[in-house]
């Protein structure tokens, strides 16, 4: 990959990587970290990379990061996802997109990431199995449940509205 | 406050039962749940395909993966794999004629569309608003690109060429100027009266400057009067150097130029028939370079009038040529 590559993938993933880092550690410092390390090490590696692969290099590297990163002690982590938590304080309000974030932050960690890998990036389910060590039909599996537990996040909290 | 399972709330616990997220006295509720209701645990390929059943929205996870793993095309869309078929269609993998069939279905019951408005609700939208803050600080800057700190290396040192150069040219306008006529040794065919020592005037050698002062000039100018032309022509024979600029003509910005030779060099009328005699001249240059002030004053030491580009002139013998100038001249032969 040369130079141009990368900056150009700079361009056209950056965000993406970062709205991605974003949904999993919920702290705009921590995601930007964490993006920053994902292009260091495509960096270091480019010359191993194919320019036409960037993209799903620097998805496969952010996910191992931000699995680490879910790795470290929780009290790391608790101190900046109370602060930026999206669960609703109160209930009796309906907000639609507050409550698809709510049941998002429900799903863990795996079922969050192929749901967001294939929403948010359209990526296939083989393409994220690659990306994520799983089978395609694992993908599958997760990616519905991951649904099925949102719509019954939805439906739970129409019950109590 | 306890909360009791029932067909509303059923499938957060039946996920958390297979998440393993349920206490002991959750799974028995469950289970009591479930013995109550046992359409609600009938095995996914057990189900009876009566579309008014209850929605079910459970089957064992075995048959999901068999479900995705095998042939969706073969599997009715029913009650129990309604919430299957929804997940699939929110995901966009569901076939055209699967699409029809789930969309049939939903029709059939109000709360199986209900149902599909909230799966269609999990399909995930990019906030495009959410951007990554300094991006350009992520790239790798391309070499030879010129940073802020290069550019001010640069100004500097161009500072400080100017300096010397302003310097030098102070050092050489105090000086005495003069004139310095070398005659061109690969000039074949052309006797210069310029280079006979019994001139008197002019008293060239190879290794030795003939370097005549201003004042030379002027006590040639005495017997004849200098005539000087606007666009001064040089003859390339010659390398001349600086004359000074307050002396005659010339502006300090500006090159003003002309060509001065004795009479003696004017070819003769018997030199003027033949061609070979014939001198080089070229006004062209210097009059482009009168268009270039400042690059004139800069490199006024060094700088080389490219004469001689194949253009002839005659000389007549009664025309004076003088340089003026900042410039040094230096002698161009294209043989």
């Amino acid at each position: 990959m040369k130079r141009s590559d990368y900056n150009t993938a700079v361009d056209l993933y950056a965000d993406g990587l970062f709205r991605f880092a974003l949904k999993q550690v919920l702290d705009r410092a921590i995601a930007q970290d964490l993006v920053q390390d994902t292009f260091m090490k495509v960096w270091e590696k480019r010359e191993t990379i194919q320019a036409e692969k960037v993209k799903s290099y620097l998805f496969t590297t952010l996910y191992h990061l931000v699995v680490d990163w879910s790795k470290k002690p929780k009290s790391i982590q608790n101190s900046t996802l109370l602060a930026h938590s999206f669960i609703s304080k109160e209930p009796q309000v309906f907000d639609l997109q507050a409550t698809i974030e709510e049941a998002l932050q429900k799903l863990n960690q795996i079922q969050k990431t192929v749901l967001l890998l294939r929403d948010y990036e359209g990526y296939t389910y083989s393409e994220i199995g690659e990306m994520t060590g799983l089978t395609e039909t694992q993908v599958k599996v997760y990616i519905f449940r991951a649904r099925r537990q949102m719509k019954a996040y939805f439906v739970h909290l129409e019950n109590i509205v | 406050m306890k909360q009791v399972i029932n067909l509303a709330n059923f499938e957060a616990y039946y996920l958390d039962f297979y998440e393993g997220n349920l206490s002991e006295s959750q799974i028995q509720e469950l289970f009591s749940f479930l013995d109550e209701n046992p359409s609600l645990k009938t095995p996914f390929n057990l189900i009876d395909f009566h579309l008014d059943t209850e929605l079910t929205d459970h089957f064992p996870e075995y048959l999901i993966e068999d479900l995705y793993q095998f042939s969706i095309q073969d599997t009715p869309v029913c009650a129990s794999s309604l919430s299957f078929f929804q997940a699939a269609n929110t995901d966009g993998i569901l076939p055209p004629e699967k699409k029809k069939e789930l969309e049939l279905v939903e029709q059939s019951a109000e709360r199986y569309q209900k149902s599909g408005a909230l799966y269609g609700q999990t399909k995930l939208a990019p906030d495009f608003s959410v951007v990554f803050e300094g991006k350009n600080k992520l790239k790798q800057p391309y070499q030879g690109v010129f940073s802020i700190k290069r550019l001010i290396y640069a100004a500097a040192c161009i500072l400080v060429f100017f300096f010397f150069i302003n310097q030098n040219e102070q050092a050489t306008n105090t000086g005495s100027t003069t004139v310095s006529i070398k005659p061109n040794p690969n000039k074949k065919g052309v006797k210069s009266r310029a280079n006979d020592p019994a001139n008197g005037n002019y008293v060239p050698t190879d290794s030795v400057k003939y370097l005549p002062d201003f004042s030379t000039v002027k006590k040639q100018s005495q017997e004849k009067p200098l005539e000087i032309k606007e666009d001064a022509l040089i003859v390339d024979q010659f390398t001349i150097v600086p004359l000074p600029t307050d002396s005659l003509k010339a502006t300090p910005n500006t090159v003003d130029v002309a060509t001065v030779f004795p009479e003696e060099f004017i070819q003769t009328k018997e030199e003027e028939d033949r061609q070979d005699v014939t001198h080089n001249v070229a006004s062209t240059d210097i009059i482009e370079h009168k268009q270039f002030p400042l690059l004139s004053k800069l490199f006024n030491k060094y700088f080389h009038i490219n004469l001689g580009l194949g253009k002839k002139k005659r000389l007549h013998s009664d025309e004076y040529y003088l340089v003026i100038g900042t410039f040094e001249v230096s002698r161009n032969i294209s043989k």
